[in-house]
């Protein structure tokens, strides 16, 4: 069978390969039909690879660009989250001047070990601004107390006392005096007050 | 022509090749639907009584003729209100099938664009709400009326809508999915499905419905998926640069 064209058509096989190497198949005009003779099928073979490999490279690009947009999305909802979880670490670790050199920690909910580390910071920080001279630590608010716990407040304690503040340990509940005794903590150095009101009225009683 | 039961996976391959060479240098979205829909209806009108194909569009670049619709539409459902420019209207494209009518969008009575102005209101349609979830279009960007989110969550969503049995299948509130049973009874369809994807960056979500006569296997169903991405690879470059109608936006 003779191929007419010959020289042409493989001119154009050619350029057809190289753009679809360059990925550039927007240059890639008209397919054409495909000639019906032994050039013909290659030519049509090549289109195929042309229409199969664009396919392929677009929904791969699409996939890249929609990981990208999904890696976006996550970031900006982790700093939401780390941003939401710095809040609320601030707000969970208040530290109120109720009195002229009177300060009151009121600790609520799970002492964990990231809390306490932030409990201490703050405390330390605001006790060298403030230099105050009494701090209450309120735990009307904790339920649930471990060794940790324990072990936590009297760092509080031991860390005031350096910086020449006395502590006062206020709002133990019944629950929380039986676990702790259960557990061993020693909070025998530690003054204690029945609640906020009886604390600060302890010092102030002891400012005057 | 052949069923899509019978379809080989060379025919299918083949299939898929004549539609991307067929909708190559297309030039509008609109004409590469119309194109895709002719090419596989023509292969499988054994089993398609009628084929379509959608794309969200926004309101403010529908043709006149499709923005007129899309108003009356959502006066008759009472929200007309909730309609703005930036409101994408689910837009037919592309239409075929076994009456002469189903060979023009234009000539659709019913599906010119369905405007996604609420979850509620598109809920109201059991088939658009289902196509829209199973393909993995969430709603819940509508009330914030936030497109941009959309154009870039639409990009990660692929999907495929199926429903086997057209006169049985109900959505959670007992309603057809298929709520136009005249139709199915008449022309005797049983599966219904569809295949849809979105175009990365831009708001534009595309989907191919198909009504068959034949009951078709969600797995036969499921070889369409490349469907997509064949149309998609052609028309991405018309989508980006807004060449979605032949007749200019409010024209």
């Amino acid at each position: 069978m003779e191929i007419t064209n010959l020289d042409a058509r493989l001119q154009r096989i050619n350029e057809m390969l190289s753009l679809l190497l360059e990925g550039e198949f927007d240059a890639i005009d008209e397919y054409g039909e495909a000639a019906d003779d032994p050039l013909g099928r290659i030519e049509e073979t090549v289109q195929f690879l042309i229409m199969d490999t664009k396919t392929i490279v677009v929904a791969n690009r699409d996939k890249e660009a929609s990981l990208l947009l999904q890696q976006e999305q996550l970031a900006t909802k982790a700093e939401i989250i780390e941003r939401q979880a710095a809040e609320i670490r601030e707000l969970s670790t208040p530290i109120l001047e109720v009195w002229k050199d009177v300060l009151v920690v009121p600790l609520i909910g799970v002492i964990s070990m990231d809390r306490s580390t932030e409990i201490m910071t703050n405390l330390l920080e605001c006790l060298s601004r403030n230099k105050a001279k009494w701090v209450i630590i309120d735990i009307t608010g904790v339920e649930i107390v471990d060794t940790s716990t324990g072990a936590t407040l009297i760092k509080l304690v031991q860390a005031a006392a350096l910086l020449g503040a006395s502590c006062l340990l206020s709002g133990i509940r019944p629950a929380v005096a039986r676990t702790l005794v259960e557990l061993g903590v020693d909070l025998t150095e530690i003054a204690t007050s029945r609640n906020l009101a009886s604390a600060l009225e302890h010092c102030l009683t002891r400012m005057r | 022509m052949t069923s899509i039961a019978n379809l080989s996976k060379a025919d299918a391959l083949q299939l898929e090749r004549r539609f991307q060479k067929a909708i190559h240098r297309a030039p509008t979205l609109e004409a590469a639907a119309q194109k895709y829909v002719e090419v596989v209806y023509q292969a499988l009108s054994d089993s398609i009584t009628l084929l379509r194909l959608f794309a969200t569009v926004r309101f403010r670049d529908l043709p006149e003729q499709n923005q007129a619709f899309v108003r009356a539409l959502s006066e008759s459902a009472g929200a007309a209100g909730a309609i703005d420019e930036e409101t994408l209207v689910l837009s037919l494209l592309g239409s075929v099938g076994i009456e002469p009518a189903w060979c023009d969008r234009r000539q659709s009575v019913n599906h010119v664009g369905v405007p996604l102005v609420s979850p509620s209101f598109v809920g109201e349609i059991p088939m658009i709400a289902r196509l829209l979830k199973q393909l993995g279009v969430e709603l819940d960007w509508i009330d914030r009326k936030d497109t941009a989110i959309v154009g870039k969550t639409f990009g990660l969503q692929s999907g495929v809508f199926y429903v086997a049995d057209a006169t049985t299948a109900v959505d959670n509130n007992n309603r057809k999915i298929i709520s136009a049973q005249e139709f199915v009874a008449s022309y005797g369809i049983k599966t219904v499905f569809g295949v849809g994807g979105g175009y990365v960056g831009t708001p534009v979500f595309t989907a191919i419905t198909s009504f068959c006569r034949d009951n078709i296997d969600e797995a036969q169903v499921e070889r369409f998926r490349s469907h997509i991405d064949r149309f998609k690879a052609e028309t991405d470059g018309l989508v980006k640069q807004g060449r979605i109608f032949s007749v200019a936006a409010g024209g």
